[in-house]
């Protein structure tokens, strides 16, 4: 992977193994965070990185390309611990069972 | 081999069956699991319970309200199941139509509470929640949930839940086992050092996947999903397709298909059962994945397509990379590979990277043992037609489109070159090369018209048009003489004579150096060579002559000769000289003559190192006399690291002038002339990007590259179950004790042969075994069950492949480990041979 799209990924805060709908995300909640008229020169960084992220190649070659690096299952796991999960429609129903 | 392996396998899955079953430790939290029982957790109906609230989950109650009511209650179920989903506006905003006197505004307060709790903003819960009617289920549902997590009683404004219920709502928030459990798997201590994951984690994580699949798909679905890239780290396919087939894969790889392509490509020997999975990933999953654009799948295929060629390149001699050993090894499947990227290319034109290996691959076809100049001709065609792709693919493509229109003026093709310069005109490109084309294009025109007495005037008034344009970066010294070659052209040699007499004072050169560049003009006009025979004589007796030429002259030589390599002006015939006269500069430095330090040093140091004239077989490392200089003067530093980026196996060298790079790329900044400021930043960004590139392989490839390293397929045992207690010590003893009885038996039985004894006396059957070269029948060679000693011994001595400088190290052949299959074969053979000896002594000696 070449140095501008490696550079792209840490600009919008996404991984190459982030989807291209990730990507997007991530750069729609950048430009909210930096509009062009509050600095045009983040903004167009920010800009360019995502052309480069959409480009297909760029996007096929972060498909493509193998973990670097084994993950760490404790972060995993640190991230489930702080993050709780909405409870299915049914489960949260029943916590108001009488018993 | 196949039942060896069939009831390896089942003995295995035995464990794994006996592991699955086995409890796991007993603990307050999975007590807790036990009792709430998260899958039988669903609402019911209290008796005295409002239909309207029973309505929201059960079809019966709903059917006996209204049909207003009846929607609404619809309404509330979905907007429950937005929340559930993410989509917390939507849940909101769908219960908008719920009057305030209807009964079910109750749930619709509950929604906004719930989207409260879930953004973790407890102020806007509790300030819709606190708000619903004691009695009813929305409000012991909120009460739950408050107790559950805040841990605290809240408010006596909700009914207080009961402590089950609360324990309930704390398992599926908090789901402390499923954490518990998948911290167990986390802290698995591996005993061998290639092992990323364990059988007995692939053990755990069946049984966490089981117990808590209803719990938190999310979770369980994200740490499966890590579990599988872990074991994508070690070298044992048998634990990655034992992970890959039951957990489903990211959006983009939902059967691993493409994991698995990248994984099996790691081994050596599977090249074809990674290109299976890769195909199956084409043409299976990928249709499939509507969230990826055409235009991504295309570039997803032509990329696959790539690295299928690249496997086909991969070549069998392990050192390859360093050119070493060529002539021992067969060639890669050049055609096989060049259609994978002429795929690669068809399905996404755009794949730059498909050009370059296509251009690669081809130059190294002209390098094949036993190309006849037919053969190379033939793909020096085949290169002209992939970097002509190139350029119009990549019109901005300045380093090829340049090599092309050399081309074309070498071919006297101007009509094509004069159509690239345009081309490269409009785009207003830095590089000063591409800026002077049309200079360039002039020059060209000039010693074309040359050739020809006719086109004398023509030449001479292009000469002159050119001598408007010339490049700043770039001296006139060399006009005059071409002007002058002019003259001679058209048959007065007496004006000659006088016009390079004034050319050489003009820029102070002798007679030597006036000389050569006289020559180097006249054959670029394309003087007749009996015009050429004096002149040339004379730089021949130059040449000769260059081991005793005063060193000064050489380097104004050497400077000349700059000139024209920057200019791309060399002609074909004058080659010879030059290499020449760079030889015996580079000799004569070796030796320590040292020139004075001055600009025609430098452009001197600048053309050997470009041309690498010091360059052998035994010393392919720049000579001691450049490297003071390399570090003191960018443009030296600059023509080192260009030549290195023209050789194919000197990054380790470039690794290692790191610091040089860093020193060029300062001094771009700094640099007035236009010509070098382009080429320090090129060749500086072109090296970092190089050895990041290099580093960056490194990095991933240390420990990961399983080519020489046997699949651990079979010696999990070895692996897994790590827990050192007395009882799994012993229960491990106990399993391993007949097991170990039936591998010997079996071993036994099958691969050990008899010694010949019955028929044969021992001395006879000795000296046949000396003659075959057998010392032992005992030897490892032949019996494989100490083969896993040997192979952690192998083990224990392998060092990383690294020096200390991280730099790759060249190691001693890679022994020949003959496969299980192989030594029976050769046992076989032995023992066919030793009876076969045997008996014709036998008879000889009947005979005798």
């Amino acid at each position: 992977m070449s140095n501008s799209s490696t550079n792209a990924y840490t600009i919008l805060g996404v991984t190459h193994h982030s989807t291209p709908a990730e990507v997007r995300q991530a750069y729609l909640a950048m430009v909210r965070l930096n509009p062009p008229d509050r600095d045009a020169d983040k903004f167009r960084e920010i800009h360019s990185a995502y052309q480069i992220l959409s480009d297909p190649l760029v996007q096929a070659e972060s498909i493509l390309t193998p973990p670097r690096e084994p993950p760490d299952l404790g972060a995993t796991i640190a991230v489930a611990e702080k993050k709780r999960p909405r409870l299915s429609t049914l489960a949260l129903l029943a916590l108001g069972n009488l018993e | 081999m196949a039942s060896r392996k069939a009831k390896e396998r089942a003995r295995l899955e035995k464990v794994l069956q006996q592991r699955r079953q086995r409890q796991p430790p007993t603990s307050t939290a999975s007590v807790l699991d036990d009792r709430v029982k998260l899958t039988e957790f669903k609402p019911r109906p209290a008796v005295a319970e409002r239909l309207e609230d029973a309505a929201v989950f059960a079809r019966v109650s709903r059917e006996q309200l209204s049909s207003e009511l009846q929607a609404e209650a619809i309404l509330v179920a979905e907007s429950l199941e937005l929340v559930h989903r993410g989509s917390f506006e939507q849940a909101v905003e769908s219960l908008k139509s719920i009057a305030r006197s209807s009964p079910y505004a109750d749930w619709r307060l509950f929604v906004r509470g719930l989207v409260g709790f879930y953004n973790e903003d407890p102020e806007t819960a509790t300030q819709n929640w606190f708000r619903l009617d004691r009695d009813r289920r929305p409000a012991r549902i909120a009460s739950t949930l408050l107790h559950a997590e805040m841990e605290t009683q809240v408010s006596n404004e909700l009914n207080p839940p009961t402590a089950k219920m609360i324990e309930t709502a704390h398992e599926l928030r908090f789901r402390p086992n499923l954490i518990e459990s998948a911290k167990r798997i986390a802290a698995v201590h591996h005993r061998g050092k290639d092992t990323t994951f364990s059988v007995s984690q692939v053990a755990m994580l069946s049984s966490l996947r089981d117990r808590f699949r209803s719990l938190d798909k999310d979770f369980i679905s994200a740490f499966s999903c890590d579990c599988v890239r872990i074991a994508f780290f070690q070298p044992n396919s048998n634990v990655f397709k034992m992970l890959t087939k039951p957990i489903a894969g990211p959006a983009e790889d939902p059967n691993w298909n493409l994991l698995t392509f990248q994984y099996l490509r790691l081994f050596q020997g599977r090249n074809e059962e990674a290109r299976k999975s890769g195909m199956n990933f084409i043409n299976s999953d990928l249709p499939k994945l509507n969230h990826l654009t055409s235009e991504t799948k295309n570039a997803l295929v032509s990329s696959v397509y790539l690295v299928f060629a690249g496997l086909e390149l991969e070549s069998s001699n392990p050192f390859a990379a360093m050119g070493m050993f060529r002539f021992l090894y067969d060639e890669p499947n050049y055609k096989q590979a060049e259609n994978y990227i002429q795929t690669a290319i068809q399905k996404f034109p755009a794949n730059r990277n498909a050009y370059e290996m296509l251009i690669d691959t081809l130059e190294k076809q002209l390098n094949v043992r036993g190309i006849t100049k037919r053969g190379e001709e033939l793909v020096e065609v085949e290169i002209i037609a992939a970097k002509v792709g190139l350029v119009k693919a990549f019109p901005s493509e300045v380093e090829t489109s340049l090599w092309l229109i050399d081309h074309y003026f070498d071919e006297e093709r101007l009509d094509l070159a004069d159509e690239l310069i345009k081309k490269l005109s409009d785009q207003r490109l830095d590089d000063p090369l591409a800026k002077a084309l049309p200079w360039k294009l002039k020059i060209r025109e000039a010693m074309r018209l040359g050739h020809r007495k006719d086109g004398i005037a023509a030449a001479n008034s292009i000469l002159n048009s050119a001598e408007s344009i010339w490049p700043n970066w770039l001296a006139k010294d060399w006009l005059p003489f071409l002007k002058a070659a002019l003259v001679l052209r058209a048959g007065d040699r007496a004006r000659f004579e006088q016009l390079v007499l004034e050319a050489r004072q003009n820029c102070g050169a002798n007679e030597v150096v006036g000389n050569v560049m006289a020559f180097a003009a006249m054959q670029q006009m394309g003087l007749p060579s009996n015009e050429l025979k004096s002149m040339r004589e004379i730089v021949d007796g130059y040449v000769r002559e260059a081991e005793r030429l005063p060193i000064a002259e050489l380097c104004s030589i050497g400077s000349f000769f700059w000139d024209l390599t920057r200019m791309g002006l060399r002609h074909k015939g004058y080659r010879i000289h030059s290499s020449r006269f760079g030889k015996a500069m580079t000799s004569r430095l070796k030796d320590g003559e040292m020139p004075e330090m001055n600009a025609k040093f430098v452009d001197t140091c600048c053309w050997t190192a470009e041309h690498r004239f010091w360059k052998s077989n035994y010393d392919p490392n720049q000579p001691d006399w450049i490297a003071p200089l390399m570090q003191s003067d960018p443009k030296v530093a600059s023509a080192v690291l260009g030549s290195l980026l023209k050789e194919r196996y000197s990054i380790r060298r470039l690794t290692e002038l790191k610091p040089l790079v860093a020193m060029v790329l300062e001094a771009a900044r700094s640099e007035k002339d236009a010509y070098y400021r382009f080429r320090f930043e090129k060749i500086a960004t072109d090296a970092k990007a190089r050895i990041v590139d290099y580093e960056g392989q490194n990095s991933r490839t240390r420990g990961n590259r399983f080519g020489s390293m046997v699949d651990d397929s079979e010696n999990e045992d070895d692996e897994e179950d790590d827990c050192m207690c007395e009882s799994c010590r012993a229960r491990r003893a106990r399993e391993q004790e007949p097991q170990a009885a039936v591998n010997d038996a079996s071993s036994a039985s099958s691969t050990r042969i008899d010694r010949p004894s019955k028929e044969y006396e021992d001395d006879e059957i000795e000296e046949v075994e000396d003659e075959l070269g057998i010392e032992d029948w005992e030897n490892d060679e032949y019996n494989d069950e100490d083969d896993d000693d040997d192979e952690d011994e192998d083990d224990e001595n392998d060092s990383d492949g690294f020096d200390e400088d991280g730099n790759a190290i060249p190691s001693p052949l890679p022994p020949r480990v003959l496969t299980l299959e192989e030594k029976k074969a050769r046992r076989k053979q032995l023992q066919k041979e030793l009876n076969r000896k045997l008996s014709s002594r036998r008879n000889k000696g009947k005979k005798s």
